[in-house]
């Protein structure tokens, strides 16, 4: 499992994670993802389009941090790409309703800066 | 002439580190048996999550044993996790209601709601002091 970052601009960053997002790639990476979600400068994109395995305990992280973000007036949406097994995962577990999900990552950026 | 079981077992214990080497054990036999996959990948997320909820539900010691067995059909994959564990039927688990805000979304039972929603079929016995859960995925021929 990893985690990286790109800052797109002044108000944006994006996450990358990619690998196997269970129990253990969860671990790994979590307290990274708090802190790159929490000093993102105002808005997140989460870029799941390299994640082969999502386990509820990555949902779990995720959540955690989009409602970190939402409670200090920010804001996190996803980005899956061609990744329809993570996508079926989210929209399953009706997390795609709370959390904004795009395929397209410049139409996820710009969601995130509205 | 070298003919592979349809069947192909394996013991764990009841530890998260076990995790992965259960998924790769899945991978390796289900690979070898034909079993396409995308529905490796259902019953690999059914393993990661029924094994999560034994490990929070069953109170078993750190050295005590899962049994995972997979049998593989014309079309079909079933795996079965067998634990001696305090008595855990998810098949009637409550579900995670799907959120409506973030702020009402629960952290509990999503694993329960990728389960049934992954498997085509889930089968619960608790047999002699044993849980067996049966996570069954089909597939149409190519």
């Amino acid at each position: 499992m990893t985690i990286a970052y790109t800052d797109i601009n002044d108000t944006l960053r994006r996450v990358s994670l990619s690998g196997r997002l269970d129990i253990a790639g969860t671990d790994a990476i979590s307290l990274q993802f708090t802190a790159l979600t929490a000093s993102a400068r105002q808005r997140a994109v989460v870029d799941l389009s390299a994640v082969d395995f999502l386990a509820s305990i990555g949902i779990r992280a995720i959540v955690a941090n989009a409602r970190a973000m939402q409670q200090r007036g920010s804001r996190m949406v996803l980005f899956v790409g061609e990744n329809g097994p993570v996508a079926k995962t989210l929209s399953t577990t009706g997390i795609d309703a709370v959390i904004p999900m795009f395929n397209d990552l410049a139409k996820a950026e710009e969601a995130a800066q509205a | 002439m070298n003919v592979l079981a349809h069947s192909a077992a394996l013991v764990l214990a009841a530890q998260v580190a076990e995790l992965r080497r259960a998924a790769a054990w899945l991978h390796a036999e289900a690979g070898a048996r034909a079993v396409p996959d995308e529905d490796i990948a259902r019953l690999d997320l059914c393993l990661h999550e029924a094994l999560a909820n034994v490990l929070d539900h069953s109170g078993l010691a750190a050295d005590a044993e899962v049994r995972l067995r997979l049998q593989v059909g014309d079309g079909s994959a079933t795996l079965t996790l067998d634990d001696g564990g305090a008595p855990y039927d998810l098949t009637q688990a409550v579900v995670a209601a799907r959120p409506l805000t973030l702020e009402d979304t629960e952290p509990g039972g999503l694993g329960v709601l990728m389960l049934r929603s992954q498997a085509d079929q889930l089968e619960y016995e608790y047999i002699d002091g044993s849980n067996h859960l049966h996570i069954t995925v089909r597939w149409s021929a190519a």
